[in-house]
């Protein structure tokens, strides 16, 4: 336990992350897909010498800049922040894996906002061929900052042999490309991309949804039916996506889709119908009668959309279990070539975080630094509840299982082994038991 | 014994001096960033505020208001590269200082993770105070409000480059609370840095408008304006800022200043810093009292500031690897665990150059489109108070009803929502915090009637009344304290004042124990000593003296 654990209480500093990366994803999912979207719409609107298209398009760029410069990037990072309190050990390895790639990110980055500002704030001050050219410069760089980030987030779920086999110090930096372009590299790519163009799509669906149709009704049903060509095949692309990915996936991670506790296979289902649900409806909703398409109806997809996409993202979570970085480094941050260490010289060890020296002390670091990065006590996966009912005997009969580790048993496929020595072990499982006990007489009490 | 966690695993994918370059070019630009933030937010207000104040046609007045609109409109701008210029240094600064940033992060998890919630409210506020002042309504709320948020989340930073630097009680607090809702010990470099940081913001502010009043411009009047305002800052800030970084200087522990002596780094970077800020007070000067030339100050002071602010990195960084190395943690020593990856570290820096290049292009085409004009004229919307103040009572146009203005309205009620919530509950975290509970437990315990005797004695009047296994409070000494009358007709009195962090105990007879509710400590109700948890020492006890109906404490 190398460093100190953050505690949250009731949903655990997991969801901390979950909750940031949720908001983030789908802004700068649409930040993506809007720098595509952008460009292609004001040429479309030069191409129509539109005024009416060019008036719009310009409406909804200082809501795109606000959303995107503002809640995309401090969401960004605040998902830095968060990771780096629940998961130090697991963000320290990243950072040092990819730190370069991060640098690149934030050139792109930097480009990327400097050209949104620019581009909005040069509207009309500067020639139509540069202002595209503009708008160019803002989609490329923000792709790259998704082909950046798509590396690191897809080499957590799939470093790849070749990365793992490289995985001594010697080697390890050659090895960088081949763990950045991993086995499910270019499907998340792909996936993501096409997240990007229907997230983006629905954004700007919604704010056409309010152009008065009886007022400008050749605007609205030609922006409308416009975007359905976007909106209506990245939607139908994105369960091809989903199958390539899974199909690249290596075997104990396809199996965490046959786990029925885990409920993946449903959950990825989901992405699939509501995908094509969403496009049907989306064509159904704008196609015949695009001067129809209400706020409410926008809103409608917008929904849809988001479960799409978080249903998505928390596939993407759980095929990652019970690592971290699969294959290197588990999810509570203890790296798979340490474990026969912490099982002979005991995990708490060189930990600075043991309060005091005694089992219970012991116990709790015990608990902070293997089990809460997955576990509240009485709220999230409540130990609480796990626990009720167990004797001290059924719990170390437990927790030797989860030291054991051995194939054949469900857990190992989602959880990480419980590692250190039989002494710490019981001094886990004296001091849950005290704690469930505690609880019990707590609630008795009231 | 170690007192810093381990070092990754994982080797350095390029020499610590790499990473030290970087770290240093781009925390500077990040600082610089900030201080401009920090400084422009406040001037922009003060403008705002003094234009009405002047004659309501007078050249002077709409001069503030514009100059005030020059600034403000650039805020949110300002704001986005503050936080794009932190992201490097936060990566870099992990890479090398991990160990002990992410300890000192965790360890203030709450406030750190706050940041995120703090900076949003702070960008919307900033574009609330660009419309504001765009159309010459008073800017004061949400200036202000903007402003403390900047200057709140500079002050948790702070406390976190603090904190990383002081293994010693990082234990303590880890035992005291794993939440991260603790503020650390005090430190008195802590406050030195924040104000050093904050005061910066003169400098940075008078920088940016002497560059800024530079500019070409439709309307050289308010870029004179602006250029002079600078000057003054420049007068005015340089040697506040200075006096400030005397006092981070003589707050620093003895040691760190022997040390930081014998950094080469240290000894090169500070002078040079100073120098620079001479240089300043010297462009400053020159600018006010001789009417120097407006385009020199303006290239002049941006080029002294960003080269100054970048020494003050150096030397900033410099008093961070001296302390650190003395408590057992020298970043030099990884220098044995390098892998450098030559592909990718060339492919970042050909990037690196490529991107500065294209955002110079994109800035230079930028400055080469048609210029908007910057005045705010008497043909100014007239909801600006500019014109407000002529004849016409205080009214709000009714809002057009276009889509623009609706999302406008929907994001500002989400974001005012968020605000609120947000702002409850840090005010929450801080009640539970800094609050002490204990005054609502004793609300039903009533406070013994009292007076003094002529030898400086106590007498609780009718206090001998209360039935056994309660309590009563009272104050002696201007202290809060305790009287328990305990069940086997014992009576005890004592301070009642945690001797952990200063929070009021309580007795709870159904425990039988004296309990601090702020952290946990609890006290042997007939001794004080400590029983469990963070207090070291026992509450002290008084004596006790039944006299009839009365109890006379000495």
């Amino acid at each position: 336990m190398n460093y100190p654990f953050w505690d949250v209480p009731l949903i655990g500093a997991g969801w901390v992350i979950g909750i940031i990366s949720i908001f983030h994803i789908m802004i700068s999912h649409f930040a993506v897909g809007g720098g595509l979207l952008i460009p292609i719409l004001e040429r479309r609107a030069l191409a129509l010498k539109s005024p009416e298209w060019m008036g719009a398009l310009r409406r909804n760029m200082l809501f795109f800049l606000i959303v995107t410069g503002v809640l995309g990037t401090v969401s960004g990072v605040g998902i830095w922040f968060s990771i780096g309190l629940a998961q130090p050990a697991g963000t320290s390895a990243l950072i040092h894996i990819f730190v370069f790639f991060w640098a690149i990110e934030w050139i792109f980055f930097l480009i990327e906002l400097t050209s949104a500002a620019v581009y909005y704030y040069s509207w009309g001050r500067v020639s139509d061929r540069l202002h595209v050219a503009l708008g160019w410069v803002y989609c490329v760089s923000s792709f790259f900052t998704l082909f950046v980030i798509n590396g690191v987030l897809s080499f957590m779920m799939t470093p790849g042999e070749a990365w793992l086999k490289a995985g001594t110090m010697q080697e390890f930096s050659g090895a960088v490309l081949d763990g950045f372009f991993n086995p499910t590299y270019w499907p998340s790519l792909l996936i993501r991309f096409l997240a990007c163009l229907s997230l983006a799509a629905v954004f700007v669906l919604m704010s056409s949804s309010r152009i008065r149709g009886e007022m400008e009704p050749a605007l609205k049903s030609g922006i409308l039916r416009y975007l359905l060509r976007w909106f209506v095949p990245a939607l139908l692309l994105l369960p091809v996506g989903l199958f390539w990915l899974l199909y690249m996936l290596p075997e104990p991670q396809l199996n965490l889709l046959r786990l029925p506790e885990l409920g993946l296979l449903p959950i990825s289902m989901t992405v699939i119908f509501a995908s094509v649900l969403t496009a049907v409806a989306a064509f159904l909703l704008v196609w015949p009668r695009p001067l129809k398409f209400t706020p409410a109806r926008a809103w409608i997809l917008m929904a849809l959309a988001a479960v799409v996409v978080s249903s998505a993202e928390y596939s993407r979570e759980m095929l990652r279990k019970p690592f971290v970085i699969a294959g290197y480094m588990y999810s509570n941050g203890v790296r798979v070539a340490d474990v026969e260490r912490f099982n002979a010289q005991g995990f708490l060890t060189k930990s600075l975080w043991v309060d005091e020296e005694n089992d219970f002390a012991a116990g709790k670091a015990m608990f902070r630094g293997q089990c809460m990065i997955c576990h509240t006590w009485s709220g999230y996966r409540s130990m609480n509840r796990l626990l009720k009912g167990r004797t001290r005997e059924s719990l170390q009969s437990v927790l030797d299982m989860l030291h054991e580790y051995k194939p054949e048993y469900h857990f190992t496929q989602y959880m990480p082994p419980l590692v250190g020595t039989l002494a710490e072990r019981r001094a886990l499982a004296v001091w849950l038991e005290n704690k469930a006990r505690l609880k019990v007489e707590e609630e008795e009490e009231h | 014994m170690e007192v810093f966690p381990l070092i990754d695993a994982v080797p350095l994918p390029a020499p610590v001096v790499i990473f030290k370059i970087l770290l240093l070019i781009t925390s500077s630009l990040h600082f610089v960033a900030v201080e401009v933030l920090l400084g422009g937010i406040l001037l922009a207000v003060l403008l705002n505020r003094l234009g009405p104040t002047q004659s309501r046609y007078s050249v002077a007045g709409r001069e503030r208001l514009s100059a005030a609109w020059v600034l403000a409109k650039r805020m949110p701008v300002v704001m986005t590269f503050v936080i794009n210029f932190a992201i490097p240094p936060l990566l870099f600064t992990q890479v090398l200082y991990g160990r002990a940033l992410y300890t000192s992060s965790v360890l203030l998890g709450a406030f750190w993770i706050s940041i995120v919630g703090i900076l949003m409210f702070c960008y919307w506020l900033l574009y609330r105070f660009a419309e504001r002042c765009r159309s010459g309504d008073s800017g004061l709320l949400p200036g202000i409000l903007a402003w403390l948020a900047a200057a709140s989340v500079a002050k948790i930073l702070s406390m976190n480059m603090t904190l990383m630097l002081r293994p010693e009680v990082w234990q303590e607090m880890y035992a005291l609370s794993a939440r991260g809702i603790l503020f650390p010990p005090t430190d008195p470099t802590m406050m030195a840095r924040w104000t050093f940081m904050v005061m910066g913001g003169l400098v940075g502010a008078g920088v940016w408008m002497l560059w800024l009043g530079s500019r070409p411009s439709p309307n050289p009047s308010v870029r004179r304006y602006l250029s002079r305002v600078g000057g003054y800052l420049l007068l005015v800030g340089v040697p506040i800022q200075l006096f400030f970084a005397w006092r981070v200087w003589a707050t620093q522990p003895d040691f760190v200043r022997i040390l930081a002596l014998k950094s080469g780094l240290f000894g090169a970077s500070w002078p040079l810093f100073f120098l620079c800020w001479v240089a300043l007070w010297a462009v400053g000067f020159n600018r006010v009292r001789w009417n120097g030339s407006i385009r020199l100050a303006g290239n002049l002071s941006a080029v002294l500031g960003v080269v100054g602010f970048f020494f003050m990195t150096v030397a900033r960084d410099a008093i961070r690897d001296v302390t650190l190395a003395h408590k057992g943690f020298n970043i030099w020593e990884r220098s044995a665990s390098v892998q450098t990856n030559y592909l990718i570290l060339l492919l970042f820096f050909f990037l690196f150059i490529m991107g500065l290049c294209l955002v110079g292009w994109m800035i230079w085409a930028s400055w080469k489109s048609r210029p908007l004009p910057d005045m705010i004229t008497e043909a100014a919307p007239a909801k600006g108070y500019l014109v407000r103040t002529v004849a016409e009572p205080p009214r709000k146009e009714p809002a057009p009803a276009s889509a623009a203005m609706s999302r406008g309205a929907f994001l500002g009620t989400a974001l005012t929502g968020v605000g609120i919530l947000y702002a409850g509950g840090v005010s929450y975290a801080l009640y539970r915090y800094l609050g002490r509970p204990v005054t609502a437990a004793l609300a039903d315990t009533e406070e013994a009637p009292q007076e003094q005797t002529p030898e400086g004695e106590f007498i609780l009047k009718g206090a001998a009344q209360i039935p056994p296994q309660s309590m009563m409070t009272f104050i002696f000494k201007r202290r809060f304290s305790l009287l328990i009358h305990h069940a086997d007709d014992t009576w005890v009195a004592m301070d009642g004042v945690c001797t952990h962090m200063g929070c009021e105990v309580r007795y709870e007879s159904n425990k039988n124990r004296v309990y601090c509710p702020c952290h946990g400590g609890v006290f042997d109700p007939k001794t004080g000593a400590v029983l469990v948890g963070p207090p070291k020492k026992p509450l002290p006890l008084y004596n006790v003296e039944l006299r009839g109906e009365d109890i006379l404490i000495s």
